[in-house]
């Protein structure tokens, strides 16, 4: 059984854990002051942590971990940004929110009285042949995560394109408009026409 | 030729000749069929294990003679089978399994030797498996119980592996060398209790097993001056009686030499490791690392900085199929207790992209050497923790500094534009807001949205499907394993 110090320290830690959402999905431009503006406007932010995923290509989105200073208030945050799209620092992609789980703290403490067992395996022990099957096996979910990680990033490229091209012929749509209705050809056009202008 | 010893008169000598050879090689040596030594009967043509003093490994010959000099000397000639690491200079491209030994032909040195009978260690169990019209197939079950198999020679003339057998090697007849037809199946009982076969025990326990008294000579049979000399691929250079070899022979013994006791220093080090860790069919506990408590007193380092430092001085590793719920004390705990090194942990966090089944950590060493020394012993042994997971190591990775310039999903406006706006239409952009229903950013979102859910959907198949497989591959461990 753990200390009681431990497991006081275990406690607390559970407690944050409840009032800490996890966001992903932001953009790398989004720092520290932009995230607190952004929640600030639901609830108070105690603390934010930046999550780097240093083993994944740069291309990746950012992570963050931020605490708030009461689980409900979290649970509220997390419901509007699950209903309403959320934009931080730039559109359309949204951000996302959940929860906070004991995992996604790297510097978490140890849940007292767990204790880890471990043996080293001889060669010729008849699960040797199995742990190097698991082994290998580790190795090539590995590289599957890898390559699918790698189509994911594809597939919001794809995204991007298409949405950009969608904004630039709306933007010129508009712009058009926008010089027709400046150079007065309009108001020529709907007196010719008899036609009603919205500005009369 | 050496001198032999003189015999001590009062040994008890565990040794009975068994039936005689018509064949007359030479009129004064009596040639035998068999003979039984320490409870144990071996014929011509069976194949057995000698231990040289120093060597890594036990020899493995083939006894092609066996007779009795007039001088009441008991000899064997054996025709060597080489193994692997043996002839690993020469071997190419060819990539041997671990227990294919290759039989020594050709002219020259290293073919055969003629050995004191009292030198045997023991029987072994070798067949061979070549395609050969004169060798008899062995079946399955054959080569499942053999010790070793052989399907190649090795020239020692032309140092090549081949798998062309001549019809004479060593002088002996090639039928005799491969499969013969079993008259007398050995019995497995009748076997020595002197088991040869951990390799991870070169020494310690045959050096043991020569204490024992009444053999037949056991002291002179190891003396390295008496043993007659065998292939020129093992360490004999100390020997005064050894036949003078070629100049590049003699280097690459030497270099030989001092790899292979090298190599033999680490297994005798990884040995002790073991018997550190104590029974090797239970779990052991993981026990805290010295400096347990001063650890949590100091705040964590910056760890981005840490890990690309560690990367290009080659101590960062990358652990997997850890617990996921492992905290990183925790790993610099279980690091501590079975490779002994003292190291800074990370563990992973959780990502929405990560794999929910396997914990992975980052593991700062504080020497390259450490660092790939426990690469090493990771990887050729297998450390398995108390729910059956097998701990994987790689060399860590960390991606590169540098400014993240392509977010896809953010739409850059153009420059040129921006001033135009009024400032309430730029602050709309750049505060963070929901989008409202009524704009073209509200379609987009959700176009985003659904693309962040099919992706979930499809990165829950692939962890889903994994983790049938580790289950499929789990159910064959026979540990008792808390899942």
């Amino acid at each position: 059984m753990g200390s009681s110090a431990e497991e006081e320290e275990y406690a607390a830690f559970l407690e944050k854990v409840k009032r800490t959402i996890y966001f992903d999905n932001l953009s790398p431009q989004v720092t520290e002051s932009v995230l607190k503006t952004g929640i600030d406007q639901f609830a108070t932010v105690k603390s934010v942590k930046f999550i780097h995923i240093y083993h994944e290509p740069s291309d990746m989105p950012l992570n963050a971990l931020v605490e708030l200073d009461s689980p409900a208030k979290a649970k509220e945050v997390i419901s509007v940004i699950s209903q309403r799209p959320f934009m931080m620092c730039g559109m359309p992609r949204p951000v996302r929110a959940r929860q906070a789980e004991l995992e996604m703290f790297d510097d978490r403490p140890k849940k007292p009285g767990r204790k880890i067992e471990c043996q080293w395996l001889k060669p010729d022990d008849p699960n040797f042949k199995v742990a190097q099957e698991l082994k290998q096996l580790t190795l090539k979910h590995t590289a599957e995560a890898t390559r699918f990680m790698e189509l994911q990033l594809k597939e919001e490229e794809e995204l991007h394109k298409q949405q950009t091209d969608k904004v630039k012929q709306q933007y010129g749509k508009l712009k058009r408009i926008e010089s027709i209705v400046a150079d007065e050809n309009v108001k020529r056009l709907a007196r010719y026409y008899n036609l009603h202008h919205p500005d009369d | 030729m050496p001198q032999p010893p003189e015999t001590n008169g009062e040994e008890k000598i565990n040794f009975k000749w068994g039936n005689k050879r018509e064949v007359g090689f030479n009129n004064k040596h009596i040639q035998y069929e068999s003979f039984t030594f320490r409870d144990v009967e071996y014929f011509l043509y069976d194949c057995v294990y000698f231990y040289h003093n120093g060597d890594f490994e036990t020899s493995i010959g083939k006894l092609v003679e066996i007779y009795e000099t007039p001088r009441d000397e008991k000899m064997v000639k054996v025709i060597w089978l080489l193994r692997p690491p043996d002839i690993r200079y020469f071997l190419g491209d060819y990539r041997p399994r671990w227990n294919e030994l290759f039989l020594a032909c050709g002219e020259g040195d290293g073919v055969s030797n003629v050995n004191f009978l009292g030198s045997i260690l023991g029987k072994c169990n070798v067949v061979c498996t070549a395609k050969d019209k004169r060798n008899l197939e062995p079946s399955e079950a054959e080569v499942e119980m053999a010790d070793f198999f052989f399907k190649h020679c090795f020239n020692v003339e032309l140092v090549s592996i081949t798998d062309k057998f001549a019809d004479l090697i060593g002088g002996v007849k090639v039928e005799e060398i491969f499969n013969r037809k079993k008259v007398k199946i050995s019995n497995p009982i009748s076997r020595p209790s002197i088991v040869i076969k951990k390799r991870t025990d070169p020494s310690g326990m045959l050096r043991h097993q020569f204490d024992d008294k009444a053999e037949v000579k056991p002291d002179i049979a190891i003396q390295k001056n008496t043993l007659l000399n065998c292939s020129p691929y093992k360490k004999r250079k100390t020997l005064d009686n050894m036949q003078p070899s070629s100049q590049s022979k003699e280097s690459t013994k030497k270099e030989d030499f001092d790899k292979r006791r090298k190599v033999f220093h680490e297994g005798t080090s990884e040995l002790r490791l073991s018997k550190v860790v104590r029974n090797c069919r239970e779990f052991m506990e993981v026990t805290g690392r010295p400096g347990n408590e001063k650890r949590r007193w100091f705040l964590r380092p910056n760890w981005e900085e840490k890990l690309r430092n560690a990367q290009e001085s080659g101590c960062l590793i990358l652990l997997n199929n850890l617990d996921p719920s492992c905290t990183s004390y925790e790993v610099e705990d279980l690091i501590w207790h079975t490779l002994n090194e003292i190291v800074d942990a990370k563990m992973i966090e959780w990502s929405p992209t990560s794999n929910p089944h396997y914990g992975r950590a980052f593991v700062v060493f504080k020497k390259k050497d450490a660092a790939e020394s426990a690469l090493s012993r990771l990887n050729k042994r297998c450390l398995i923790l108390g729910d059956g997971r097998v701990v994987s190591a790689v060399k860590g990775w960390v991606r590169g500094t540098g400014e993240q310039t392509n977010f896809p999903g953010h739409l850059v406006m153009n420059k040129s534009e921006l001033h135009k706006q009024t400032e309430d239409m730029r602050n709309a952009v750049s505060t963070s807001h929901c989008a409202q229903p009524n704009t073209i950013e509200f379609g987009m979102a959700f176009g985003w949205r659904k693309l962040q859910h099919l992706s979930d959907k499809w990165w829950d198949a692939l962890y889903q499907a994994q983790k049938e497989e580790i289950n499929d591959v789990m159910s064959g461990l026979t540990i008792k394993c808390n899942f």
